[in-house]
């Protein structure tokens, strides 16, 4: 039997569906390997292709992903051994690190969708990459900033506020 | 529209990503909302910052600074932060001491003025005073090391906990021509020094007793330089028998030597010759001449130094045990070199950074019951 490469798709929570090679979203997301584990049995012998429902997530986030994942994940797609950049020291270039600054540099929102479809679909890579990079936002920010960036309500009254910033004066 | 909520899970895997370099960033987050304060001061959280980052960071190091005016002791030791938020607010607590180690989160201090050894946390500022081990009145010189007590420890989060300091102390050369060298404890837990004491013939020169660097500990023992960088003596930990090695082959300039973590962890050394670094790996079996053991020459690589006059001399001056970093002195800016890659970043500018002691620690927020969960 000839060995097709084998297709799913994925629906996004907005009515979209992605194609992607089975092996490489396998390889990347331990949830849709998990959902495709449990569908095995039922499409053995039946040539129909999988839709996979990603109730979470939608299709301007969903399309990112698949991005990163054909990039890092596809054996084909990816140049010298596919871990290495990550020890790669700052001004080493390697095109995936490359390639992974130019993918969290995007706005707050995009950025924490990126953060909360990695965690669900389980994609570790991606959630490290993009949680690294909120962290990174957050550095060079001021409390102000960090809390309007994330929608957070100051609950601190103003003199718990005073005595957080006397014992902490160094910080500041 | 509302920007996007994160769940308390993931905020806890984003604040775990802050940089520990800057320990700042903790208590400004810890600022943004009390659940946030809650995630970071949760007993479990410095723990998990600290697997997840693994080596910490050099928050600075101490070295001494000049005093005008006052002629008996002109110098007093000093921190020196490398970020400009600072976590170490005070000063060493005794102006008339030396330092003579630092190791763990620990500092160690010799109060010259009432011969007294001090244990020094430099980020809660907690001090534990040991005194002089007694009976050892004459002595011509000594080296001291501090070290955590505790056995499989990872040194990550072992501030506070039981420590170990070893005293190496030499005696004053005699008319048969040889010294002797003699090792006392201190154990935090029994909270005295030891009574049984290591001796070891030594034998140096008279000249050049001098002992510098700070001591290393790899692999079981602790290493201290003698004889301006010519022999190195041994302290095992284990067995608290002493022995003593000659330095590698290094035919740069006298004293421009370290004790470093070779890799694979064990006893190594690095010399710096003009802007070459020479490294040197102890094989204690298995060396280049069989089973003899004895120094292997394993790399000479260039430091990568940013700075304008090619000409300017090195002078080695430290070595961080965690961080697998060396420090040079170049026109009076301390350098922090990288022993793999050979990188050097400038840490400190302008001083008078003779003698530097790295500072390897980290930060974490106090718990707090200043506002209780309502």
């Amino acid at each position: 039997m000839a060995s097709e490469k084998k297709v799913v798709f994925l629906r996004s929570s907005d009515g979209e569906a992605f194609e992607v090679s089975e092996e490489v979203i396998s390889a990347a997301s331990v949830t849709i390997k998990g959902m495709i584990d449990e569908e095995s049995p039922s499409r053995a012998d039946t040539a129909a292709t999988t839709t996979l429902a990603i109730p979470n997530v939608t299709a301007a986030t969903l399309s990112r992903v698949l991005h990163y994942v054909n990039k890092h994940f596809d054996a084909a797609a990816v140049v010298g051994r596919p871990d290495d950049y990550i020890f790669c020291a700052p001004g080493d270039e390697h095109p995936l690190a490359r390639f992974d600054d130019d993918f969290v540099d995007v706005d707050n929102d995009t950025l924490i969708d990126l953060v909360h479809a990695a965690e669900y679909l389980h994609i570790k890579k991606l959630f490290d990459l993009t949680c690294k990079a909120v962290a990174d936002k957050l550095k060079g920010r001021t409390i102000d900033q960090i809390r309007e960036t994330f929608g957070i309500v100051n609950d601190y009254t103003v003199e718990e506020e005073v005595e957080v910033y006397r014992e902490n004066s160094w910080a500041f | 529209m509302a920007p996007p909520e994160l769940m308390d899970d993931l905020i806890g895997e984003i604040l775990l990503r802050l940089p520990p370099e800057d320990p700042g960033c903790l208590v400004r987050a810890s600022l943004v909302c009390k659940p946030w304060r809650r995630l970071l001061s949760d007993p479990s959280f410095p723990r998990r910052y600290r697997e997840f980052h693994g080596v910490p960071p050099l928050l600075g190091f101490l070295h001494y600074v000049k005093k005008c005016g006052d002629f008996l002791s002109p110098f007093f030791p000093s921190f020196f932060p490398i970020k400009e938020a600072s976590p170490i607010l005070n000063p060493p607590p005794e102006p008339k001491s030396y330092i003579l180690d630092c190791r763990h989160g620990r500092v160690l201090l010799f109060n010259y003025s009432n011969k007294d050894l001090i244990v020094w946390d430099p980020i809660t500022n907690s001090r534990q005073d040991l005194g002089w081990p007694p009976k050892l009145e004459h002595y011509f010189c000594f080296r001291a090391a501090v070290l955590c007590a505790l056995d499989g420890c990872d040194h990550l989060s072992c501030r506070g906990g039981p420590f170990l300091v070893v005293l190496v102390a030499i005696d004053f050369p005699n008319e048969i021509g040889g010294d002797g060298a003699s090792a006392r404890t201190y154990s935090s837990e029994t909270g005295a020094w030891s009574t049984g004491v290591s001796s070891l013939h030594v034998g140096f020169p008279m000249n050049g007793h001098k002992m510098i660097g700070s001591s290393l500990l790899a692999r079981g023992a602790l290493y201290f330089m003698l004889d301006k960088g010519r022999s190195i003596l041994k302290y095992d930990l284990a067995g608290c028998g002493m022995s003593v090695m000659s330095a590698p082959p290094f035919t740069g300039p006298v004293g421009n030597m370290v004790l470093v973590k070779a890799e694979g962890g064990g006893l190594g050394a690095c010399g710096v010759e003009g802007h070459n670094l020479h490294l040197w790996a102890w094989r204690s079996t298995g060396g280049p001449n069989g089973g003899i053991p004895e120094w292997e020459r394993s790399r000479v690589m260039d430091i990568q130094l940013d700075i304008a006059d090619l000409s300017t001399q090195l002078d080695v001056v430290d070595f961080a045990e965690g961080a697998g970093s060396m420090f040079v002195l170049a026109n009076k800016d301390v350098f922090a070199v990288d022993l793999k890659s050979g990188r050097a970043r400038k840490i400190g500018k302008r001083g008078r950074f003779k003698v530097i002691f790295p500072f390897m620690s980290f930060y974490s927020l106090m718990p707090t019951d200043l506002f209780p969960q309502s």
